[in-house]
């Protein structure tokens, strides 16, 4: 790692990042003392979560477009392309404490602790978007996945959460552990941590072998778990249908994102030339299809709400994997120089794809799942098909917003999905992988029949007979207002988000940055 | 004496260690239906990769490479997660225990389809 190790302006750098930490440490206290609990523990943290998102924003609009700020030896960056994935955390993670919030006191579990491991579960995520050492990365993982293994577990006296922990605790361990002979394999190979280096190396010829290849493919099964993408996605359905639905919405957006953001980091950032892309890109590729595929024809066959959006986002990361591909594509000249012209369009371009996409998906989701969190009252779990029954006559505007979310999450015109999916499907045309596009939007078209089958339960079956639904909270009603508000607006007007994604996907082009 | 010679030990002999403890691990999830057994295994994997930092750090030195002791960095912070995942890991295991009878994992299907 070049230049010294740590300079107290460094801490700056950690900003948001430490806001986060202090703050959610700040939030396990009021319990203590507060006569119930959670009461002020629980708004703190959704205040902390803003508090930070407001810095995040304003860390952007004061930053440099042409440079970035690097601590601790240049091992941990804030660049653009961290920023962004910032706020998709944030976002994802105040949505989440909405749901939350409207829950948890129905099941007499409102607590500080878990909103607080919300809290610490997002500065990991943004460790590992910022991180450009391995080392960085693989802790900020943990953080994620050890507070994710907790709020999964968290109704104790569920079975099927606990149920749900033990899964997503055991797989999510020995995917860990792949992940981590992975990298101790190419540290061995390459001589370093640091991405910079080791794609120095690479440039040099002085990695490569067998020991490389090995720790390469580990990487990407370790990885693969953890966004989820077919063959590693067996735990997926269970740990969503089991984990308390704020956690379910959270861990399936900001989750992925964050294992996203660090596949870009380390394979589009770090893992340049031909013979390491020989061997990423043609995993990705299996990958890619095998989720879209499966992920969208399994979700036919559920009668859970819940369960089908887990089969549902098995699909939608095949989808995002197709950026992946589009982006290794081409990287496979060596140098500085070696990427220029149409390559080097086509990598921002696949790079920006992914961005938009995580954002657009971060909306849907949660706001699906809110829509199913608002449905839970007496006797009902909302998560059945038949719980949405006459929904359009009980509560017309729940109804709507279920609609917008499913047809963005088919991917309809007018909604985000739509320009979430057409950069994707455009960056693997642009890459001569139209052959990946076509099952795509052939599974796009599938995908769209089980979304419009709770449409069709919502708006053309009559309701249960005299059937009571509990209000729903403030606090909701606006998280799915929001969502729904975002997930229309990148729909009509998308020009200024893909600007963001376009910037974020420039910053991931001028790796390394030199502290 | 006329001891045995024995040959000096290289990073290809701890190589060849983690990868086997790795192996083991692998199957040892993939094979035995305890939870507790799989957790086991599972810190058998983190082992062969702590194995690995540590005996490529002491290739690289060797070979006077520039490094500042990242792998023996690494080592230690694997250390430290593992005992932080063991005390999570038991914990879910002790909160299923309260509302079950069994730790095997086949036995753990309330949710299907």
């Amino acid at each position: 790692m070049p230049g010294p190790v740590f300079q107290p302006a460094d801490l700056l750098t950690l900003g948001p990042s430490l806001a986060l930490v202090i703050g959610a440490t700040l939030v396990l206290m009021p319990d203590l003392w507060a006569r119930r609990r959670g009461a002020v523990s629980a708004p703190l943290a959704l205040l902390v979560a803003v508090a930070t998102l407001a810095l995040v924003v304003s860390i952007w609009v004061r930053s440099d477009p042409a440079a970035a700020p690097t601590a601790f030896g240049g091992s941990f960056v804030l660049d653009r392309f961290a920023l962004y994935f910032d706020v998709v955390f944030l976002i994802s993670a105040i949505l989440a404490m909405g749901i939350s919030l409207h829950l948890l006191p129905q099941d007499d579990a409102q607590t500080g602790e878990y909103y607080a491991l919300i809290l610490f579960a997002t500065a990991g995520m943004m460790f590992m978007t910022s991180g450009l050492d391995l080392l960085v990365i693989w802790l900020g993982l943990e953080l994620m996945t050890l507070s994710s293994y907790v709020l999964c577990g968290y109704l104790r006296s569920s079975r099927r959460s606990s149920e749900a922990a033990l899964k997503y605790f055991l797989l999510g361990s020995f995917s860990t552990g792949i992940l981590l002979y992975g990298m101790s394999l190419i540290y061995g190979a390459t001589g370093s941590t640091y991405l910079p280096a080791i794609r120095g190396a690479l440039d040099a010829g002085r990695a490569g072998g067998g020991l490389f290849s090995l720790g390469v493919v580990l990487m990407v099964a370790g990885f693969g778990f953890k966004v989820a993408a077919v063959p590693f996605h067996q735990w997926v359905p269970d740990v969503y249908q089991g984990a308390p639905t704020g956690i379910t919405a959270f861990i399936s957006t900001a989750g992925k994102a964050a294992a996203l953001a660090a596949m870009l980091r380390i394979f589009a950032g770090g893992l340049w030339g031909s013979q390491v892309t020989d061997v990423w890109v043609p995993l990705l590729v299996v990958l890619a299809a095998a989720s879209m595929i499966l992920g969208n024809v399994t979700a036919l066959l559920q009668t859970s709400v819940k369960r089908m959006l887990a089969y549902s986002s098995i699909g939608h990361v095949g989808y995002i994997l197709m950026g992946l591909v589009a982006v290794g594509s081409q990287l496979t000249g060596s140098g500085a120089g070696a990427m220029a012209g149409r390559g080097d369009d086509l990598y921002r371009f696949g790079v920006a794809s992914v961005l938009i996409y995580t954002l657009v998906y971060t909306f849907t989701n949660v706001g699906a799942l809110a829509v199913v969190a608002a449905l839970r009252g007496r006797g009902l779990s909302g998560e059945d098909i038949e719980d949405f029954a006459g929904l359009a006559r009980r509560r017309p505007m729940l109804a709507f917003a279920m609609l917008v979310f499913l047809l963005s999450l088919a991917g309809i015109p007018a909604t985000a999905g739509f320009i979430g999916k057409w950069y994707l499907f455009g960056a693997a045309i642009r890459a001569d992988m139209a052959w990946l596009a076509v099952i795509g939007v052939a599974m796009s078209v599938v995908s769209a029949y089980y979304y419009l089958r709770v449409v069709v339960a919502m708006y053309m079956r009559p309701a249960p007979e005299g059937e009571e639904q509990e209000p729903v909270s403030g606090v909701l009603t606006a998280t799915v207002v929001m969502a729904m508000g975002f997930t229309l607006l990148i729909g009509v007007f998308p020009q200024p988000f893909l600007d963001l994604a376009a910037q974020g996907a420039a910053h991931l082009r001028m790796l390394p940055w030199q502290g | 004496m006329n001891g045995m010679m024995l040959a000096p030990v290289t990073s290809m002999h701890y190589l060849v260690l983690s990868l086997i403890l790795f192996c083991i691990g692998v199957v040892g999830v993939l094979t035995r239906r305890n939870a507790i057994i799989i957790m086991m295994s599972i810190e058998l994997m983190l082992n062969a990769a702590t194995i690995n930092f540590v005996a490529f750090n002491g290739q690289i030195i060797a070979a006077g490479g520039h490094d500042n002791h990242v792998g023996q960095i690494f080592a230690l912070f694997i250390i430290a997660v593992a005992a932080a995942e063991a005390a999570i890991g038991l914990a879910i295991v002790i909160a299923l225990m309260r509302t079950r009878d069994s730790l095997n994992v086949d036995e753990i299907d309330l949710m299907k389809g």
